[in-house]
């Protein structure tokens, strides 16, 4: 259940950057980028949104999710892939030393004010 | 108007994380962060350890727990310094996080801890994207928790420095194959060594306790080089 506690995050560095800027505006869609591998699901995320926003800038505010997925480099051979199941294996020398490129990201890119 | 932040949410915590690694180091503490799944064994390898260790090192422990004191009063009748954190007053939280383990932090006689260990909640999925400031994760897997638990939960596993194979002597009880499951562990964690222990019979406990000395021998000697 730690959407709850990534819903107050995100709320509260929108606040420190309307605060920032003195923006006094009604925050109208947060869009995130959330990485396939950080654990964090997407429904119980809007759901923990939907009332942690309540009385703040962001009340009314959309949340706009775009998925990363999961990209990794092989450490033995080079190759770049994009993993189909949880334990990671080059497909090409099929070793398990495997560097995660992306996909563990939990970023707030941008918000949109009205 | 569109305003771009590119913030990392969790960086909050990871800052945290590193201002309590930088205290931890001031002070020459080994810091271990012990993750498993629910009754695998984290505090009756705690109470062994802190049996062994505590007569050559001073130990501290923080207790994180959903709800109730119960392992921090099994560890505190080893004379040691124990702090409890429970969850259950900020949301039930299912992971301790390195704002949590600042606040404990602030509560121990740090002047008085070689070795600080830290008793994460028990699940194996939260608590492995939390850096608590910690040196080493080590994850606790019993063998009564199957040995396809590695490539189940592939995130903690991944991200531990050590195994240890607890219950171990139930092995020759269940149908579980040992080998397969440190095949599996090294699957998702090509480098990942591992320890078999019993916190139940001790058998074990001795390589673990080895292995904690080393690692602090090692912290030592950084730290000396850092400072000097």
């Amino acid at each position: 259940m730690h959407e709850l506690s990534l819903a107050q995050g995100i709320i509260q560095v929108i606040e420190e950057e309307l605060e920032k800027r003195k923006e006094k505006g009604t925050v109208q869609k947060i869009n995130l980028r959330i990485g396939q591998l950080s654990c964090v699901e997407p429904e119980a995320l809007l759901f923990s949104f939907g009332f942690c926003s309540k009385e703040t800038q962001c009340e009314n505010a959309v949340l706009n999710i775009e998925k990363v997925p999961l990209a990794c480099e092989c450490q033995n051979c080079g190759k770049n892939f994009l993993p189909k199941e949880a334990v990671f294996v080059c497909p090409d020398c099929k070793s398990c030393r495997i560097k995660i490129l992306s996909g563990e990201e939990f970023y707030i890119d941008s918000f949109e004010i009205e | 108007m569109k305003i771009k932040v590119l913030k990392d949410v969790l960086k909050a915590n990871d800052t945290i994380a590193e201002e309590n690694r930088t205290i931890l180091r001031k002070k020459g503490i080994l810091t271990l962060n012990l993750m498993s799944s629910p009754g695998a064994g984290k505090t009756l390898i705690l109470e062994k350890t802190v049996e062994r260790l505590k007569k050559d090192f001073k130990i501290g422990v923080i207790e994180g727990d959903v709800s109730t004191s119960n392992d921090a009063r099994r560890l505190a009748r080893y004379d040691i310094q124990v702090i409890q954190i429970n969850t259950d007053s900020i949301g039930g939280a299912c992971h301790l996080d390195a704002n949590m383990v600042k606040e404990a932090l602030g509560s121990l006689n740090l002047s008085s801890i070689q070795i600080l260990f830290i008793e994460n909640i028990g699940n194996l999925i939260c608590p492995a994207g939390f850096d608590l400031g910690e040196d080493k994760k080590i994850i606790v897997l019993s063998l009564t928790e199957g040995e396809d638990k590695p490539v189940k939960y592939p995130v903690a596993f991944r991200k531990a420095d050590l195994l240890l194979v607890n219950k171990l002597d139930l092995l020759n009880h269940l149908d579980i194959d040992l080998q397969l499951l440190l095949k599996n562990s090294r699957k998702v964690n090509p480098d990942l060594k591992s320890i078999q222990l019993s916190a139940r019979t001790g058998e074990g406990i001795d390589k673990w306790a080895q292995w904690i000395k080393k690692n602090l021998d090692l912290k030592k000697r950084r730290s000396r080089a850092q400072g000097s």
